[in-house]
């Protein structure tokens, strides 16, 4: 007797039957996330590898603790034959950011909501410059990124942060700029690991681009007195910051920043929040040049990673000659 | 054992190296735009500098897909007729300078392009039918959406063909194929065989 077909008309149940997931009731009833014993000016271990998707030009999966990302490059490959896209000289790039479902600690939708977009056009403008569009005319290339894990809450929240910025009694949980930190650390990954994608897939590039992360803040405000602006003078500057802030630490800005280390050029800048200026120097200065050194710090790895494959390729193509190095060697990367 | 480099880490000034591919020039140096070993190609003379070129190794020699290969003017490619009407004959392009393309593209052989010589006589019904496998170069980008390709030149025309009724054929002359099976004579711009 022949297998029967399956049955591909409805939805079928795995066969062993599952266990419905336990979701907390509320967000404000979550574990806070405990402080990790890293010190501000140094940031959390990347583990970035390239070449793991076999079927598209190029691809990379990076891990950041908690945030875990793949990116897929596909071309240069034709344009799409409309009549209604025009002749191209330079290559048309198109970013997409697209988080997992299970991704945020809030359930998203499938849709593209609005922090994706805003994520995909923030991705774009940290990668196009770095590309070399110019050798690859009339065609696209393609970076879609799957975020499968981040300290993102989801699109509710972070929609009543960046448009309203400021606190309901419903949101009072949440501390300002908190979204954004999340965000940031996710866009510091993804353009980190886009750029190692577009180094597997083989695309010329002026540059590699790094993503840096950096958050001032400021001691919290006792009931009684004391107001923010005095409290700005013992600032406190953490590269690649988790979503809880340090204790007793209020936040005052983010940046965020796609930093080409060997032009030594920006490709992109978000900042947001409170930013002054104190003794001459401005808050903003010393908050860009902490990302900098956040996006230096993962250029080293960056770098690492993307020579990784390629070197796996050369010791295996050398062994046919000379057998002597057959596996690729662990590389321990660390920030 | 050759070191590898990383796009924008710079491998020498300007005036002691010839750019060659893979490398771009920035401020008087020439750096790298990929990820791969540095290849110095010393000069035959011994006035002019030695070329420095970047190449990104490949896994095995088998895999010749090169997923990065886009047609340029001058290219040769290899083409699979899809449509023919009087103007023009449209192909779908899948060998560029003997390299297996990742995605297909399009292209177009105009009836002024198809040979050199009276070219007013040309009937593109009588020189390419859908289905040839046609040798071509590349002498635009053309629009949009279509290369703009070219066989006026000997060795470049239909290098496989099919007969009417599916019979494989070979070339008698340089305009005219034979089925293998039944002997009948098809016409087409035929490539002159290596």
């Amino acid at each position: 007797m022949a297998a029967r077909a399956p049955d591909r008309r409805r939805n079928n149940p795995p066969s062993h039957g599952t266990t419905p997931p336990v979701f907390l009731s509320s967000s404000s009833e979550a574990v806070k996330p405990k402080q990790s014993s890293r010190p501000p000016n140094e940031i959390r271990k990347i583990f970035l590898r390239t070449g793991l998707i076999s079927s598209v030009t190029g691809s990379s999966f990076l891990e950041i603790a908690p945030l875990k990302l793949s990116v897929s490059v596909l071309g240069p490959r034709p344009l799409p034959r409309t009549s209604s896209t025009p002749f191209a000289a330079q290559a048309i790039l198109t970013t997409e950011v697209k988080f997992a479902p299970f991704a945020s600690t809030v359930r998203r939708g499938y849709l593209r909501d609005s922090s994706e977009r805003d994520l995909g056009s923030r991705l774009y403008q940290a990668l196009v410059g770095a590309i070399r569009r110019e050798l690859y005319p009339k065609s696209r290339i393609e970076v879609v990124v799957t975020i499968l894990d981040s300290e993102d809450e989801g699109d509710d929240v972070n929609t009543v942060y960046i448009e309203e910025g400021k606190t309901t009694v419903e949101t009072k949980f949440w501390d300002a700029g908190r979204s954004e930190r999340a965000l940031g650390v996710v866009l510091a990954g993804c353009i980190t690991a886009a750029s190692a994608a577009l180094a597997d897939a083989g695309i010329e590039m002026f540059d590699l681009v790094s993503g840096g992360v950096a958050t001032s803040f400021v001691d919290e405000v006792d009931p009684k007195g004391k107001s923010k602006g005095d409290a700005v003078g013992n600032k406190l500057y953490v590269r690649d910051p988790v979503i809880a802030p340090p204790e007793g630490k209020t936040p005052l800005a983010t940046c965020v920043l796609g930093y080409m280390a060997a032009r030594d050029e920006i490709s992109e800048l978000w900042i947001s929040g409170k930013v002054g200026t104190k003794n001459g120097t401005t808050e903003m200065d010393e908050l860009v040049d902490e990302a900098i050194a956040a996006a230096r710090s993962a250029r080293g790895v960056l770098n690492e990673a993307a020579k990784e494959r390629v070197q796996f390729i050369v010791d295996k193509t050398g062994a046919a000659s000379a057998p002597t190095k057959t596996e690729a060697m662990d590389v321990e990367m660390s920030g | 054992m050759t070191s590898l480099v990383v796009p924008g880490q710079p491998l020498g000034p300007v005036n002691s190296y010839i750019p060659g591919s893979g490398v771009h020039i920035f401020n008087g140096q020439i750096i790298a735009s990929l990820v791969g070993q540095v290849i110095t190609t010393p000069s035959t003379s011994p006035t002019t500098p030695p070329t420095i070129s970047i190449q990104k190794p490949v896994l095995s020699t088998d895999e010749e897909t090169n997923a990065t290969l886009l047609p340029e003017v001058t290219s040769t490619v290899l083409c699979r007729i899809t449509r023919i009407n009087p103007r023009q004959a449209t192909a779908s392009i899948f060998i560029v300078n003997n390299h297996i393309c990742g995605d297909e593209f399009q292209g177009v052989i105009r009836v002024q392009d198809v040979r050199l010589t009276e070219v007013d006589k040309v009937k593109i019904f009588n020189s390419f039918r859908p289905g040839d496998i046609v040798r071509a170069r590349v002498i635009s980008l053309g629009d949009q959406s279509n290369y703009y390709l070219s066989t006026a030149s000997n060795e470049l025309g239909v290098v496989m063909a099919d007969s009417e009724v599916g019979d494989p054929m070979y070339p008698i002359n340089w305009r005219e194929m034979k089925s293998t099976r039944t002997g009948v004579v098809e016409e087409r711009k035929v490539a002159r065989p290596f």
